[in-house]
């Protein structure tokens, strides 16, 4: 930031001799003297109003110290594309020839070997390089595929030929990092999507109902556990995930109720179950890990007998419930942990699983 | 360097893992604004205080607990229970570019009773940890003292079956001598012990515990544990895998797979155990973490009886100094002779260190 100040101090300093050879009128060099006490006072606005009273800052006559002073006003207050448009000027039709033969020098690889350019072009370049710079980062999603590219190269070019100069502001330097900061930034909001299957440890607590002869009913509980296998759909950038999954669950369940009205115990019971639906993931620090809620669609059947006499309801049922998931994640490979209650279950159902992604 | 003066963890922290803790742990929004990391590394000594010699480091440490058992049920009740209250002392006595060379340091303070030795007449203050360390070079360290066994990964949770079926939960201590050995690729610790010289002489157990553990790169590191013990009464050999993984920023799974044997030598039985625990952690803002510990235990590898946990939880650093912590425990038993309702436990923890 002081090198910048300082930068902008220097050249206005230059701009202002600059301005002294050339032959003006004691009104302009009135008028150019209070543009430049308003820019002193941070008052930028001013000074294109100032400025704009004499000169037309679009008209290729306007003195280049106009200009520029007209520039560097336009990057204080954040018109980039202003800005950049004079500075795109200064560099093409006041510097036309050194100019000409430096981006001739670059294009070929040669910029080392290239005649040095007025400090003040080089200034120039390393303005603009910033204005673009601005505008990819502030206006990337409004820009045409075109544009994005242009700003880019252009940006990139004037800091490559800063970096063989021997210009002394090295501000510049932070332009490509800024700039690959960006693209990650980017990248990382970008939605993707990709497919996975996953495998797991599954446990749950079922719940059937036995119906006596005499009509009365009671409840069973069932503990169990086994694997489920299956896979998904995800769609996801750095800081969300949708995802659709699901998963064949083949257990073993145990079920019993002992007290004086009833005595029934079961062990070994084969249970399948389909367990699947959407997953809404939120990554608190951009990938690595995941977490939110599924709210999973359950088939369940479970081979449970009856005692005689007795009839069993509820030995398939659909379900419906939601399930707290985290997921941690490398690139491919992940682990998974999902919990929480299925209606019509008696308890919770957990799952510690892993998933492969393509 | 490390974030405790003792290499595996647990005790005093050093002067690095006071600031760690106060500038990248704990949520700093509450009382860094306008002070830089530096600034609130440098306050992060004796009650957020610059430290003001270089030879001397106290600090105090208090646990507590609200416990509410089988919440479902109309008999549950709360329960406070004030698990620890420590004071430490760490004398650096090295020279002055390295104070932490030469360390003595002593941990005394109030510990409860077990919940399983009520009536018993344990003192209910003891020390939990006294020892002299000695960093030879970068790569090695010798400590002798009483210090918790370096075995498995050590976890804070004192209930974990990786803690309790192994003798390594909060009172199970002992004097030895640990030979520490750290490199960027390993960590080895040797462990010869001899019990708690403050035990009744034919409880004490005598034997070794190593730990090893190899850094594949800096978001995985698997290890092994083993660990040998025996007293008048008892022969006990406990071993593990291990591994430590990380992902992002922040987040972390780690899992312990063991089993032990425990041979009781006047009644000629034997019984051996088998465990697993994934304690995952996940950042998901500056000092809030959403935790997540899954336990299974098979006390009778013989036996079809096995008992799986699942807590999921959040840990809240407020500031360097103050943790929050609040757990939900569901308890599940799989048995082949009877079916069994869950348990559901809660839990709150207060752990002030200052």
């Amino acid at each position: 930031m002081v090198l910048k100040k300082l930068f902008i101090a220097i050249c206005l300093i230059t701009t202002l001799s600059s301005l002294a050879q050339v032959r003006v009128s004691a009104s302009d060099r009135r008028l150019f003297s209070q543009a430049k006490s308003a820019y002193k006072s941070g008052q930028y606005a001013q000074v294109i109003s100032i400025l704009n009273r004499r000169y037309n800052l679009k008209d290729p006559k306007t003195p280049g110290g106009a200009l520029a002073l007209a520039a560097y006003s336009y990057e204080k207050m954040g018109q980039w594309k202003n800005a950049e448009k004079i500075y795109a000027y200064l560099i093409t039709q006041r510097y036309k020839g050194a100019n000409h033969q430096m981006i001739g020098a670059y294009r070929s690889g040669n910029v080392e070997d290239a005649p040095e350019i007025p400090n003040k072009l080089y200034a120039y370049y390393h303005r603009r390089a910033e204005s673009l710079t601005q505008l990819y980062v502030r206006d990337y999603y409004t820009l045409n595929d075109r544009l994005r590219g242009l700003y880019k190269k252009t940006a990139l070019m004037y800091v490559a030929i800063l970096e063989e100069s021997d210009y002394e502001d090295d501000s510049y330097d932070t332009i490509p990092e800024r700039l690959e900061k960006f693209a990650t930034e980017v990248k990382s909001k970008e939605y993707r999507s990709s497919w996975f299957v996953q495998s797991s440890y599954v446990s749950w607590r079922d719940k059937i109902t036995i119906i006596f002869p005499d009509g009365t009913k009671a409840n069973i509980d069932a503990t169990g556990e086994g694997s489920c296998l299956g896979g998904g759909w995800r769609y996801e950038n750095d800081y969300w995930e949708v995802n659709f999954n699901g998963c064949y669950a083949v257990a073993s369940m145990t079920a019993g109720k002992e007290n004086a009205n009833i005595s029934y115990f079961q062990k070994g019971v084969p249970s399948t179950a389909i367990i699947g639906g959407p997953s809404f993931l939120w990554k608190p620090k951009s990938k690595g890990a995941a977490f939110g809620v599924q709210l999973p669609f359950v088939y369940r059947s479970g081979a449970y007998e009856s005692t005689p006499g007795a009839t069993l309801e509820e030995t398939t049922i659909f379900t419906y419930g939601y399930l707290l998931q985290a997921d941690w994640r490398f690139e491919k490979w992940g682990i998974f942990t999902k919990f929480g209650k299925i209606q019509r279950f008696s308890s919770s159902l957990w799952s510690l699983g892993a998933m492969y992604s393509f | 360097m490390t974030c405790h003066y003792n290499p595996y963890g647990n005790g005093p922290l050093t002067d690095y893992g006071r600031a760690l803790g106060a500038t990248t742990v704990a949520d700093d929004s509450w009382y860094s604004e306008g002070k830089s990391l530096d600034e609130v590394g440098e306050k992060s000594g004796f009650f957020y205080s610059k430290p003001s010699n270089t030879w001397l480091r106290p600090s105090i440490d208090y646990r507590g607990l609200f416990f509410r058992k089988d919440i479902a049920s109309d008999l549950a009740e709360n329960e406070i229970i004030h698990m620890d209250a420590n004071v430490n002392v760490v004398l650096r006595l090295g020279p002055k570019d390295n104070k932490d060379k030469f360390i003595a340091t002593a941990t005394v303070g109030y510990a409860p009773k077990p919940r399983n030795a009520q009536q018993s007449d344990v003192d209910e203050f003891r020390t939990r940890e006294h020892y002299l360390g000695w960093r030879v070079n970068e790569n090695w360290g010798v400590y002798a003292g009483l210090m918790d066994k370096v075995y498995g990964l050590r976890i804070p949770d004192h209930i974990a079956f990786s803690r309790s079926v192994t003798a390594n939960t909060m009172n199970d201590q002992t004097h030895g001598l640990l030979l520490h050995y750290t490199s960027p690729k390993m960590d080895v610790g040797l462990q010869p012990f001899v019990g708690n010289l403050g035990e009744d002489a034919s409880v004490r157990q005598k034997g070794a515990a190593a730990n090893f553990e190899y850094t594949v790169n800096n978001k995985i590191r698997p290890g092994a544990s083993v660990q040998y013990g025996q007293s008048e009464f008892l022969k006990a050999y406990a071993y593990a895998l291990h591994a430590r993984l990380g992902f992002g920023k922040g987040n972390s799974v780690m899992g312990e797979i063991g089993q032990t044997k425990e041979e009781q030598i006047q009644r000629g039985t034997v019984a051996e155990s088998r465990y697993w625990m994934v304690q995952t952690h996940l950042l998901a803002s500056k000092g809030l973490f959403i935790l997540n510990t899954i336990e299974y235990l098979k006390a009778n590898i013989k036996q079809e009886s096995k008992t799986l946990r699942w807590g999921p939880g959040i840990q809240y650093f407020l500031i360097q100094g103050v943790e929050l912590r609040a757990d939900i425990y569901n308890t599940r038993i799989f048995s082949d002779q009877s079916v069994s309702d869950d348990v559901w436990d809660l839990t709150g923890q207060v752990h002030l260190w200052f």
